[in-house]
């Protein structure tokens, strides 16, 4: 502590332009061109000074100023406007008549939804008052912290006006945590729901809909099926024609095994959305299951004009296939899904079927009855093994051999010769 | 031993010296204050340099680099005719052409300079700044930030003893924005922050875009003549707007005429995502700096690109403020790279300004942390160097080792913002072996150095033997050697530069073949017919008959051109 003041050549003292007058002499001596060293020291001594004179001057100061100005000083912490109605509704101040608009832009739902009063809004002289920026960012996240049922466009306006997404851990240390992670979601659209089928609805409250339709999401995502179908079910009661809502409907039907239903939920989507390619690709996967290949195939092609990169639908389409015995259209669909994904799992187990028919599910040629027959497959398989892992081994034993890495790294190098056991096994198991 | 300043622009270059009235321009021989930063090659494999090479931009576009300086330090190659350039000798072909002009004007030969930086330049691209000098035989005195530039210049002109300001600098390619403080003749940088890939360029861009979405022209199927066309419309289109309400862009393409008429207010709209980019910078400057935008006394606008309306009532808007526009936005760079001069050289004039940067960006390293049960997870930043640090500076920091036994440790050189390294920019790396001992028993100090003309050097010592090792933070081939230079500047040289004292002829003949290409009809006809006149005066070298039919055909070049572009 003293040492920075002997450093500076000066007593201890509040005031700023003394330091820096001392800091302005002593700069001379040690230059930053020629003292690289002393001068690191000397602005060290000096920003300390200056933060100590800056602190013991502020606090008073501070707390006059807010006195006079409370307006734009004070952070409400009393942010549920919609049930306060009488707060700040007379104030002229820029920044509460921008609050105002807000809320009331909240309050209209069909408004609230869409971009274009957003912008219109966010376009106002106050946001772009730097003075003004970070008062009015912290009390529009109070505000949508209660108020948080917004499509993702309006969430990226907001992100793209203010780079929230790029401050994320600021924000987590000012604000609640659990809301800062809650609007990353929304901006990223890992949980993306859509506000585009409303129609409305007389008497009904629509934030009390998105709060069940929410809620019904975490359930789902946590897999309590009890309170997922509670919410689903008020949810449904109070407006039954949106596709997000029935998608979740359908996969809680789905996970609890009534089918059924969940087809009913999905051709109930289609009917409001025909283009919608989840409820195209689940209601493929039903009929898939209930063996009607023809119309599962329909769904999936319907899902092609639409994303022709979509790589399960495909693969889908080729199942279809092979089970209706049209190995050719299969292994087309196939080798199209590997084209674009190479790694995908599904369609390179199905390749490998369709390009070997003596192995296939499909045309098995003959049974296997004797032991010697099952002898003679079990060497035949060994054989594919060793010949399709034998570098594997190799490689493990000379890194054994020539390095001292412990087992828990070169344990690794196994990983692949036990994928290829489980590979060779099951296909073992299905001819058996 | 003379030294100029080096304004090197992403668009334009000019070039200063100190005088005893104070900072002066040196026009170039065309007689302009700036040098267009556009290289050009010609039939003979000559390079051409400044406003004849941007001429050739429309008619020989496959020729002709331009915007270069956003590549600098990237492996980038521009392939001219048979030779084929980095942004680097690129550049030095433009500093070459100033260096001539100032040598021409000062009758002196010319050695060294101060040549000025975007601020957000990082390691690799200032030092392939200073290899563009010295490919163009400079040596570089001191690489300035623009901002520290434009503001020395700035402060130079105040009165009170005391301001803070806000320089907001949006160049062709590059948008900084920095706040300073003068006081007690000390120039001090509070804060930089900025948008390495935002620019004046940036809003041409949105204008071709526009021009094109309007049309549905296919991009793919013109030429690269008619793009570089319709850019060039774009771009007249941007400077109109700047002084009338309206903007207006006519391009021939296959025969058939597009125009496009467009209004402030649609052009404010075009641009509305453009804007929105320059907030956080300004926010970021502001928090770095414990700022509120009430402290300042003054922003100031430097670039050409802040002479579009748009950019000051954007400012305006923001801090409530008319900017502070006393110094010509384009000159004033330049201007502050010759006092720069002048204040290296201890000018008895300016021994009381003091200047003291900061480093733009956080430096550190790569380090490894245990997450608890014996589990480790690497990749994860430790700033070393925190942005907005006063440089220059010195700082150390301890690691240890992670495991027993453990051979060697690897220190990773990064700079950026992230947590996680892989987000950040790498600047280079690092092994040094120690001793075989327990997990932790071993340690390294790691000293990061971080000079007054931002370049960093860092230092690994082992604690237990006091070996040291140093680097080498090269991220491409890094700092040539001596003879490298030397054989580079030897391959340069064989490539012959279009002689100084012809320039003016050749400018006029690059002018008029691409005012030709731009016309049709009766216009075409006319100038071809004065291309032919001028060159069949210059094959007779009458010097006084050249100078003449030049001047009357540059008058003549001008009514055409204005009766083309509107």
């Amino acid at each position: 502590m003293i040492m920075i003041w002997d450093i500076l050549g000066i007593e201890p003292t509040n005031d700023i332009s003394v330091i820096k007058k001392a800091y302005a002499k002593k700069l001379r001596i040690y230059h930053p061109e020629d003292d690289p060293e002393g001068y690191q020291k000397l602005r060290e001594a000096f920003d300390q000074a200056l933060n100590q004179a800056k602190n013991s001057q502020v606090r008073p100061v501070s707390s006059e100023e807010a006195d006079d100005n409370n307006t734009t000083t004070e952070i409400p912490r009393r942010v549920d406007l919609l049930h306060t109605q009488d707060f700040v509704a007379h104030s002229s101040h820029p920044l509460d008549v921008f609050m105002q608009e807000v809320k009331e832009l909240y309050i209209d739902f069909f408004a609230r939804i869409q971009l274009e009063n957003w912008q219109r809004l966010l376009d106002s002289d106050v946001v772009w008052d730097m003075e003004q920026s970070e008062t009015l960012q912290s009390r529009l996240i109070f505000f949508l912290e209660n108020h948080r049922f917004l499509p993702r466009s309006i969430w990226q306006l907001f992100d793209s006006l203010f780079h929230w997404s790029k401050q994320k851990e600021q924000l987590q240390r000012r604000y609640n945590e659990a809301f800062i992670e809650y609007m990353f979601c929304q901006i990223t659209g890992t949980r993306e729901m859509r506000y585009d089928f409303f129609k409305p609805v007389d008497g009904l409250d629509y934030d009390y809909f998105l709060e069940l339709r929410e809620k019904a999401q975490n359930a789902l995502l946590k897999n309590d099926q009890e309170a997922a179908k509670l919410y689903l079910d008020i949810a449904y009661e109070l407006y039954p024609d949106d596709p997000d809502l029935l998608r979740m409907q359908g996969e809680l039907y789905l996970r609890i095994e009534k089918i059924d239903h969940a087809l009913r939920s999905f051709n109930h989507i289609l009917h409001i959305h025909p283009a919608d390619l989840d409820a195209l690709l689940y209601r493929a996967r039903i009929r898939y299951r209930f063996e009607q290949f023809v119309e599962a195939i329909q769904d999936c092609e319907q899902i092609l004009i639409h994303s022709p990169q979509h790589t399960d639908a495909q693969s889908l389409m080729g199942k279809c296939y092979v089970k209706l015995g049209n190995l050719d259209n299969a292994k087309q669909q196939f080798s199209q899904v590997l084209q674009k994904d190479l790694l995908h799992s599904e369609a390179m187990s199905y390749m490998s079927h369709v390009t070997n028919p003596t192995i296939s599910g499909v045309k098995r040629p003959q049974q296997y009855g004797s032991i010697k027959q099952l002898w003679f497959n079990l060497l035949f398989f060994l054989l594919i093994f060793v010949r399709r892992s034998w570098v594997y081994f190799l490689f493990y034993f000379i890194v054994e051999l020539f390095t001292s890495f412990p087992f828990t790294i070169t344990g690794f190098l196994l990983i692949p010769t036990i994928w290829e056991v489980w590979r060779t096994f099951r296909v073992f198991i299905r001819i058996i | 031993m003379t030294t100029i300043g080096i304004d090197l622009g992403t668009t334009n270059s000019l070039v200063a010296h100190w005088t005893d009235k104070g900072p002066v321009i040196i026009p170039n021989v065309l007689g302009k204050h700036f040098t267009p930063s556009v290289v050009s090659v010609d039939e003979n494999g000559e390079i051409l340099v400044g406003q004849i090479a941007w001429e050739r931009l429309i008619t020989h576009p496959q020729v002709t680099a331009s915007t270069f300086k956003r590549f600098m330090g990237t492996e980038k190659k521009y392939n001219l005719g048979q030779y084929s350039f980095s942004p680097e000798e690129l550049s030095s072909f433009v500093i070459r052409s100033l260096k001539a002009d100032a040598e021409a004007y000062l009758e002196e030969p010319v050695t060294e300079a101060v040549i000025s930086v975007p601020a957000y330049f990082n390691d690799t691209q200032r030092k392939a700044t200073k290899r563009a000098a010295e490919i163009a035989g400079l040596k570089v005195e001191r690489l300035i930030s623009e901002p520290t530039a434009a503001a020395i210049a700035y402060g130079l002109h105040q009165e009170k003893s005391e301001t803070k300001f806000l320089v907001f600098d949006l160049g062709g390619g590059t948008f900084d924005v920095s706040i300073l403080e003068f006081f007690e003749g000390i120039m001090d940088v509070k804060s930089i922050a900025g948008d390495n890939f935002l620019g004046g360029e940036d809003f041409t861009e949105l204008l071709v875009s526009y021009f094109i979405n309007s049309y549905e022209i296919d991009v793919e199927s013109l030429d690269s003549k008619t793009r570089s066309t319709i850019y060039k419309q774009a771009e007249l289109c941007k400077q109109a707007l700047g002084q009338e309400t309206v903007g207006i862009m006519n391009v021939v393409i296959n025969g058939e005429s597009y125009g496009l008429r467009l209004d402030r207010a649609d052009f404010e709209k075009l641009a509305y995502s453009l804007t929105l980019r320059m907030r956080q910078p300004i926010e970021r400057a502001l928090r770095d700096a414990s700022l509120s935008p009430k402290d300042l006394d003054a922003v100031i606008l430097i670039g050409g690109a802040t002479r579009m309306p748009l950019i000051k009532s954007v400012i305006a808007k923001m801090f409530g403020k008319i900017p502070y526009t006393k110094i010509n936005p384009d000159e004033a760079v330049a201007m502050g790279t010759a006092i720069q001069v002048a204040l290296k050289e201890r000018n008895q004039a300016l021994e009381e300004i003091i200047l003291t940067d900061v480093c733009p960006y956080s430096l550190g390293t790569d380090v490894a942390k245990h997450l608890g049960h014996g589990k480790t997870e690497d990749g994860y930043f430790y700033p070393i160097i925190e942005r907005n640090t006063p440089i220059p500076v010195s700082r150390i920091e301890r690691f240890h080792t992670m495991m027993d036994n453990q051979k060697t440790i690897h220190i990773g050189i990064y700079q950026g913002e992230s947590r996680r390294v892989e987000n950040n920019i790498k600047l280079g790396e690092l092994n040094i072996n120690v001793p075989p001992a327990p997990a932790g028993a071993q340690t390294v100090d790691v000293r990061y150095t971080y000079d007054i003309n931002g370049i960093l050097e860092v230092e690994v010592m082992i604690t237990s033997t006091g070996e040291k090792k140093r680097i080498i933070i090269e991220k491409n081939e890094g700092s040539l050697t001596k003879e490298e230079i030397e054989a580079r500047l030897l391959e340069l040289k064989n490539i012959k530069i279009h002689p100084r004292d012809r320039t003016e002829n050749r400018l006029l003949l690059a002018r008029g073949e691409r005012l030709y290409e731009e016309s049709l009809g009766d216009t075409r006809q006319q100038i071809m017919y004065l291309l032919q006149q001028f060159e069949s005066i210059l094959i007779t070298q009458n010097d006084q008959e050249v100078k003449k039919a030049a001047k009357i055909l540059k008058q003549r070049f001008d009514r055409i051109e204005r009766g083309i572009d509107f």
